[in-house]
């Protein structure tokens, strides 16, 4: 056995509890696997109650509801928020916002929820309703409003950033600002899921992503102490690969809405790994003793160039969704990274325009 | 930070123990914090001033004087700088 192997499995901090892949908008960049339909099994109340104890137990802290869109189960939202803060685990909903009427924040606030993150599409009504495909922005921006004026939680506004919005950055900063809200996350928008089916209407170009970064590195200084802006650049321009999940089966746990535990929330793509569901094991015995979970933890998976790689501690590799989606195999190095011998494979995706004709597919069930 | 001020926790900020230790829960992630960020989280309440904090700490950590004002009124600052607390004039 070497060192590799005894070093001991650490605890998951966070967990994702997706309780439906339900959702009335359509972005194109949606992360969530195409075959929506496969997940409306979901798990009933009384099996997500029973995995958040398990959570708590096995040394979660925090939980993100999430989807989908997590309020299209409202009761059942507000009874896990309550059992969570019972556990004493930190609560935070992920919504797009077009269902928080005031009677349902009063419910989540009196469930003890920490944090509500509301995605906007876009500041202007005009382009959000067009990313989104339905017309929503005004009950969006309504809601984030009356949040903020409430103020009983803590707020972030999270925009993904793509081809069709990252123009307009600027605007979203300045709706942050108008509005009140201490938190900004803007997210260049991964390519799993509906985003990778996209990737030709999805992925900026190079220009574009420059342009950002430039124009968010200035507001991040403009704004300090007022908007505190999150910024997570997209990976594929870059030399190397992101640190994905801050390494597999070491932090983070996806419960996806029927009941599977994934490592990473796109992993559903890897055909390859069977991902084990609550509804049959612990959620500790899946941690520990899956061979999901197991498959790509530490480095002993790797093969070169990662293997012999001084990176290997810091970016874990890169992405296994991403070497999945790309190359077809997720134990191979991420294609992102310029050592890979399947970069050409990213590079021929980036820095041109669609195809004519071609547009993105509205994420539907 | 002035010794009339009264500072609380922002929503969505919260200290809990994991094991022996404290951590601060924020929107952000986990927070770990020395023993005196910790007794002094502990010591808001929204209603204890910056001058009863301080009282308090130099009855816990057994010191006295203008260090401990210093020192309290400092890292206090800090967490406001955090967004972790605000501040009633
Ligand atoms: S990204 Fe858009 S379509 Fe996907 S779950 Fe969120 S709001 Fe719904
Ligand atoms: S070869 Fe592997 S470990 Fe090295 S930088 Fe690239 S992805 Fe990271």
């Amino acid at each position: 056995m070497t060192a590799q192997a005894v070093r001991p499995v650490p605890r998951p901090l966070s967990l994702l509890a997706e309780l439906t892949y339900r959702c009335n908008l359509q972005c194109a960049y949606c992360y969530n696997p195409l075959d929506l339909g496969a997940y409306r099994d979901e798990l009933a109340l009384d099996e997500w109650l029973r995995v958040i104890g398990e959570a708590a137990q096995l040394g979660v802290l925090q939980i993100h509801f999430s989807g989908g869109e997590p309020t299209l189960r409202p009761d059942d939202l507000v009874a896990m928020i309550a059992t969570a803060r019972d556990n004493d685990l930190y609560t935070n909903l992920i919504t797009q916002g077009t269902f928080l009427s005031d009677p349902l924040l009063d419910r989540l606030a009196g469930a003890g929820l920490d944090h509500v993150q509301i995605s906007l599409q876009a500041a202007d009504s005009a382009m959000g309703d067009a990313i989104a495909g339905a017309v929503v922005h005004a009950r969006k921006y309504d809601a984030l409003r009356r949040i903020v004026s409430r103020g009983k939680f803590a707020l972030t506004i999270n925009c993904v950033l793509h081809r069709a919005n990252i123009d307009a950055v600027e605007d979203m900063i300045a709706l942050a600002e108008s509005v009140g809200a201490p938190r900004l996350e803007l997210a260049n928008a991964q390519m799993y899921g509906w985003a990778h089916l996209n990737r030709a209407t999805v992925i900026p170009t190079r220009a574009q992503i420059e342009r950002a970064d430039a124009a968010v590195a200035a507001a991040q200084v403009r704004l300090r102490g007022t908007v505190d802006i999150t910024y997570v650049r997209a990976d594929y321009y870059d030399q190397y690969p992101k640190p994905c999940m801050n390494g597999w089966g070491t932090q983070f746990l996806t419960i996806v809405p029927n009941g599977r535990v994934l490592p990473c929330p796109a992993a559903a793509a890897i055909r390859s790994l069977h991902f084990e569901n609550v509804k049959d094991r612990s959620l500790e015995s899946i941690w520990f003793d899956s061979a999901s979970f197991q498959a790509y933890r530490g480095t002993e998976w790797m093969s070169d160039p990662c293997r012999s790689c001084p990176r290997r501690e810091i970016d874990f590799g890169g992405c296994r969704c991403q070497a999945m989606l790309f190359t077809g195999d997720a134990a191979l190095t991420d294609p992102v990274c310029s050592l890979s011998p399947h970069r050409a494979l990213v590079d021929a995706i980036l820095d041109r325009d669609p195809a004519p004709g071609v547009t993105s597919a509205p994420r539907r069930i | 930070m002035q010794p009339e001020c009264v500072p609380r926790l922002r929503p969505g900020v919260r200290l809990r123990a994991v094991g022996a230790d404290n951590v601060l829960l924020v929107p952000e992630g986990v927070v770990k914090l020395s023993a005196t960020a910790v007794a002094i989280i502990s010591a808001i309440d929204g209603s204890r001033s910056v001058a009863g904090i301080t009282a308090l700490m130099a009855d816990h950590f057994d010191t006295h004087g203008a260090d401990t004002a210093e020192d309290v009124s400092e890292l206090l600052d800090r967490f406001s700088d955090h967004g972790w607390i605000v501040v009633e004039q």
